[in-house]
């Protein structure tokens, strides 16, 4: 190989690279780490974070001390949430959902960079209606239901589906509720005076309220 | 010991005793985990409508396939999104870990500032399909039409929500 030849080559390398490079997508996204907190300011082991902003995105777990980073966030103005069912924190993505005075935190996310000490700060826990749906002969029954809050209007609906043996978390607020299937009258709690305001059922915080909800069928 | 359990046609635990043989099949349609709309929390306001479908991948006897098994979801008769914020994109191949995934739909991916308003109905429909991802072919998991507007979700024709264990093919739920 003669020195000019060998010039050419590591040339030819170069323009190659720089021509990768170019090509190289910039990233579109960043990272944020941060604490999950319970009800009582502790950090909340093994809760899941989620970005409430999105209607799909990463998801990760606090670890034992609470924290996380959370990796593939699309950048800009995202806000995060976090639950954990088991400890009767409810996967709040919907409005039905929010407590009076709660704010989660929201934050421009920058590509290639991390946002950190997040903290995501949990409101009380929720309350939980422990359903059991049977038709009149006392077969269990799989359900939808559909929640209201007055003082949300209809921006607080909000329709899940339910084993007929549930446990449902629910938000410590004044709500109404509906069980529906099909084939079914539709049941409502308050029974024939459920909209006005002895149709509303209101729990606190880590109470259990028991359920038998017998449907009739349609005629 | 060993004997007995080839007698029994089942297999050797470590304490010494006998267990049913448990046969792994494979993926063939969705269950339904739990289906849930409403407005999102963080912008009840302003915010489009979402849908999320927790879904389960089952074998053909309608048993849980809990293998971390790859997804995808691809569209097909889709119409033009009258909320002008671009047509949807399906997602693309990722890992259902124990063979579970979500299933969102909304009009915008960005929930809160993509300037839909919630009262304009805008929206689209299209037909999505959803099935295992594999270099050796893809196996269709469900079918389902939808239309999908700033303020509600519907599929296959009903607005219902779908009951936990609803099964799911490629005829539909």
């Amino acid at each position: 190989m003669d020195g000019l030849s060998m010039w050419r080559r590591i040339a030819a390398a170069f323009v190659l690279i720089a021509a990768g490079l170019a090509q190289t997508p910039r990233s579109t996204t960043g990272s944020v780490e941060g604490i999950v907190l319970d009800g009582e300011r502790k950090p909340l082991a093994g809760a899941t974070v989620f970005i409430g902003t999105l209607a799909k995105g990463p998801r990760t777990r606090t670890d034992a001390e609470g924290k996380f980073v959370l990796r593939d966030v699309p950048i800009g103005n995202v806000g995060l949430d976090a639950y954990k069912e088991s400890d009767g924190y409810p996967y709040n993505m919907f409005s039905f959902f929010l407590i009076p005075g709660q704010h989660l935190p929201k934050f421009d996310v920058i590509a290639g960079e991390t946002v950190k000490n997040v903290v995501i700060h949990l409101g009380p826990k929720a309350a939980c209606l422990r359903l059991q749906i049977t038709d009149e002969s006392g077969h269990p029954i799989n359900a939808s239901l559909s929640f209201s809050r007055p003082d949300l209007g209809q921006r607080g609906d909000y329709r899940r589906s339910t084993e007929a043996n549930d446990v449902i978390l629910v938000p410590p607020v004044p709500f109404r509720f509906t069980v529906e299937a099909t084939g079914f009258q539709p049941w409502h709690y308050g029974a024939e005076r459920w909209q006005d305001g002895n149709g509303l059922i209101t729990l606190k915080s880590g109470e259990t309220r028991t359920l038998a909800v017998r449907l009739r069928k349609t005629e | 010991v060993i004997a007995l359990a080839s007698a029994t046609s089942g297999s050797l635990q470590c304490n010494g005793g006998v267990s049913a043989t448990e046969t792994v099949t494979a993926p063939d349609h969705l269950s339904v985990v739990v289906d849930q709309e409403g407005f999102p929390a963080a912008c009840p306001a302003t915010g489009v409508y979402l849908r999320q479908m927790q879904m389960q991948v089952v074998d053909a006897t309608d048993h849980a396939f809990r293998n971390t098994t790859s997804v995808k979801e691809t569209y097909s008769n889709l119409t033009n999104n009258t909320c002008g914020n671009g047509q949807p994109v399906p997602s693309a191949c990722s890992p259902a870990a124990s063979g579970e995934f979500i299933d969102s739909m909304g009009v915008s991916q960005n929930l809160c500032s993509s300037g839909i308003k919630q009262s304009s109905g805008c929206g689209y429909s299209l037909t999505s399909t959803w099935s295992t991802c594999s270099t050796s072919g893809s196996k269709t998991l469900w079918v389902s039409p939808r239309v999908t507007k700033s303020n509600s979700v519907k599929i296959d024709g009903s607005l219902a929500i779908w009951p936990n264990g609803t099964q799911c093919t490629s005829n539909g739920c």
